[in-house]
Parts: structure tokens; C-alpha cells; sequence
């Protein structure tokens, strides 16, 4: 065991947040490109190519690092949107890229091999062995380990893995089996291991009736909000339901 | 009383006609000059028109983006309907409050193209702002001299935090 000082890594998803984050105490700030090769792909938000260079910039100027997550999986008709996503890390001077995919972590090892390699969540890797292999093929550096791990197996991995490990500090209100959920798509036909978004927001309708507000997914009742009820993102798994009169 | 109503009702029929074009014209300008270098991100949500509506002030602006700025338009059928109330509205363009955080409260009516409506709050969120820009960009020594000395004086008497915590109570839901 050593006594490092863990890293604090922040997510931003614009300049602003970046500036925020390094202002502020990150060691490390991730972000991504505007497209869907990365697992937060929203219209408007991330970083265009001129932001990307000043964030890393603003990040390397202050003594911290930028990390960019390439974490989606490509499919073979656009394999090369994520290789030249790639590509551009690798120019950009980025510290390391945040991946999943094993092809693509393939293809940065064997044209950058000077390239730091992260194993990014959506990989879904869950014990050292995993890491292990991961480690062996693509000289992967660090791990970030999904959410669904209890501490102490969290603990159980550290204590044996090959590599840094990274985890969540707080995580978002989903369900968080990262890499493996496909709900999404059921409805909409995207989901994020494939093009970065969950229930998109092309999909998402919000409608305030005499009944409450009705949250709706590419036409799909998914919840009705009372007044002054909080409400949520419609997520198929954060749905409430009626079946035989009976909530769930 | 009654007086006061009508009065009242009278001030308000009067800004409508003679008022509401200014303040949406100054509303525009000075969205499309903040917005300037956002420009290929509104030209991807070109045509589309909004109304925002001021829900306790009975106000409403509506807005359609075009050649990737924002003019104001006229009555009709809209893509995006974004409702609250003035103080609301005032949280978010301070940024004390986020919209996810005041929709899911139900502070803030979103109702039509939900895309729309993220795509100018992640475009509202990359706004960078530095209003000393303009102040530094004078020919040197001169404006970094002027930059440097208010961002010292700002640092020193924590006017800008200051600033932050009166408006934050003066808005206090």
C-alpha cells in the first residue's frame, strides 16, 4: 500500500467547466470531442477543435492534465470516425485517452504507441484479471472501474491490479451497469455504448396536461409528474409503471 | 383601489404596445452579441423559433434563429415554448441555478423540441465570459496594465464575490 495523494479528475463538458475545474483544485480534467465517440454526446455540448487545443492549453499552464475519453464502441461503417478521433489526440498533445473499445485500443497502442492509454468505465472491466489483460495487450496505464463494484470488492481489485485505478467519487442517478446497458435503444433505437447518449433528446417530449407534466420518450408514456413534483430525465429504467393496477 | 387597478392595467396596456419591441430588440442585441462567436452552433438549430414567456409578468419574446443569430419574429406556431418566472429567468443568466436544476424542480415549462432547448442551454453553458477581454485587448502597457490592476482590485476587496452573495439574496426564491 502507499500513501500517494489520490488525483481528483473532473469532468467538464465546456470551456468554462474546464476553467472551473482547474481553477479550483482538479489534478485532471477529461473531456470530449463533438461527436459520438464519447459516451456524453449532446448537441451543444463538448469541445470543438479550436476549444480542445485552449482547454489543454489552460489545463497545462496551470500544472494539471487533460485526458480526452474516446469510449464509445465503433461500428465497421464508421470505424474511422473514432481512429481519426484518435488521430487528433494524439497531435492534440493530450495526456491520455480514455478508452473501451479493444479494437480501437489496438489501433492507438500499434500508431501511437507514445500515447497514454486509459481504460475507460463503458469497458465494463471488473477484476484484476481483466485488467490484467487489458494491461498485457494494449499497455493500458490506468483503469476506471465501474460503479456497480461494492467497496470491498473495488478494494479487492486495487490491492491486485497491474495498473492506476480510477473511481467515481459521486456518480449520476442511473442505474450504472456502464457497457452493458441497451435500454435505450429499445425506444429509440440509440443508446450510449454506440452513439454516446441515453434516452437522446431528439426522442424526449415534455408535455404539461390538467393531469401533471408527462414525460414521454419517442412517444412512449415513461412518467406523469404531479405538481410540484420533482421530476426526472425520462429513462426507460427510471420509468414508472402500472401493470394489473400495481406501481412499479 | 380601484384607481390603482386601472392605472395599473393601463401602465401595463402601454409598455405592451410601445415597449415590448424595445426590450425584445435590446433583448436580441444583446443576446446575438454574446452569442457572436457561437454562431456555428446556432446554425445548427436554423429556422427554429422559440417563445420564452416571463409567465409572471405576462411577458413573452419570441425569437427565431436565423443565418446563425437570433431576430425577433412575429406571432405563430413555434418549435419551443421555455416558461418561468422573471426572478427564474434572472438565476440563469447570473448562473446561480442551472436549467436542469430548475426544470426538474418544476420552476422552469419546457414543452415541444426538447433538442432545442438542450442545445441552447449547452451553448448558454460554453459561453465564456470575461468582460475584461475588451480591457486587455488595448494596445500594451496599457490594457494589460488597466486588466491587471482591476483584477487585483477585485482580488483584494472580494468584490466579486461580494457582488455574487447580495444579487444571490436579492433573488432568493
Amino acid at each position: 500500500m502507499n500513501d500517494r495523494k489520490p488525483e481528483l479528475v473532473c469532468p467538464a463538458g465546456g470551456l468554462p467547466a474546464l476553467k472551473a475545474a482547474v481553477d479550483n483544485g482538479a489534478d485532471a480534467v477529461y473531456v470530449g470531442f463533438r461527436d459520438d465517440t464519447n459516451a456524453r454526446n449532446f448537441s451543444g455540448l463538448n469541445f470543438g477543435p479550436e476549444d480542445t487545443a485552449r482547454g489543454i492549453e489552460y489545463a497545462h499552464r496551470a500544472g494539471k492534465k487533460a485526458l480526452l475519453a474516446i469510449n464509445t464502441y465503433p461500428q465497421a461503417h464508421n470505424w474511422s470516425v473514432w481512429t481519426t478521433a484518435v488521430d487528433r489526440a494524439a497531435v492534440l498533445g493530450i495526456d491520455a485517452v480514455i478508452m473501451a473499445d479493444p479494437g480501437l485500443l489496438r489501433y492507438a497502442a500499434s500508431h501511437h504507441p507514445d500515447l497514454r492509454l486509459h481504460l475507460s468505465v463503458q469497458a465494463s472491466a471488473t477484476t484484476y484479471k481483466a485488467l490484467e489483460f487489458y494491461h498485457q495487450q494494449f499497455g493500458i496505464q490506468r483503469a476506471v472501474l465501474p460503479r456497480v463494484l461494492s467497496l470491498q470488492q473495488l478494494w479487492h481489485t486495487i490491492v491486485n491490479s497491474p495498473v492506476e485505478i480510477e473511481v467515481f467519487g459521486y456518480g449520476s442517478l442511473c442505474v450504472m451497469v456502464e457497457g452493458r446497458c441497451a435500454l435505450s435503444s429499445y425506444i429509440t433505437g440509440r443508446s450510449p455504448n454506440a452513439s454516446g447518449g441515453c434516452s437522446p433528446a431528439e426522442s424526449v417530449r415534455w408535455e404539461e396536461t390538467a393531469l401533471g407534466r408527462e414525460s414521454r420518450l419517442n412517444g412512449v408514456l415513461i412518467d406523469r409528474h404531479g405538481l410540484n413534483e420533482a421530476a426526472g430525465y425520462p429513462t426507460l429504467c427510471k420509468g414508472r409503471y402500472y401493470t394489473d393496477a400495481q406501481p412499479y | 383601489m380601484e384607481l390603482g387597478y386601472a392605472l395599473t392595467r393601463h401602465f401595463i396596456a402601454t409598455t405592451t404596445i410601445f415597449m415590448d419591441p424595445v426590450f425584445t430588440a435590446i433583448f436580441v442585441g444583446m443576446a446575438n452579441r454574446v452569442l457572436a462567436k457561437h454562431q456555428p452552433d446556432l446554425f445548427q438549430i436554423e429556422g427554429r423559433r422559440v417563445v420564452i414567456e416571463v409567465s409572471d409578468l405576462g411577458k413573452s419574446i419570441r425569437i427565431i434563429i436565423r443565418l446563425g443569430r437570433i431576430a425577433p419574429t412575429q406571432v405563430g406556431p413555434v418549435d419551443l415554448r421555455i416558461a418561468g418566472t422573471a426572478r427564474d429567468f434572472c438565476r440563469l443568466a447570473l448562473r446561480f441555478d442551472d436549467p436542469d436544476t430548475l426544470f426538474f424542480a418544476r420552476r422552469l415549462v419546457l414543452e415541444g423540441e426538447t433538442s432545442i432547448g438542450l442545445h441552447l442551454k449547452n451553448i448558454l453553458d460554453s459561453i465564456d465570459l470575461d468582460w475584461l477581454v475588451p480591457v486587455s485587448c488595448l494596445p500594451a502597457p496599457l490594457g494589460p496594465q488597466i486588466r491587471q490592476t482591476i483584477d487585483r482590485a477585485i482580488r483584494r476587496t472580494h468584490a466579486d464575490r461580494r457582488l455574487h452573495n447580495m444579487l444571490d439574496r436579492a433573488l432568493q426564491p
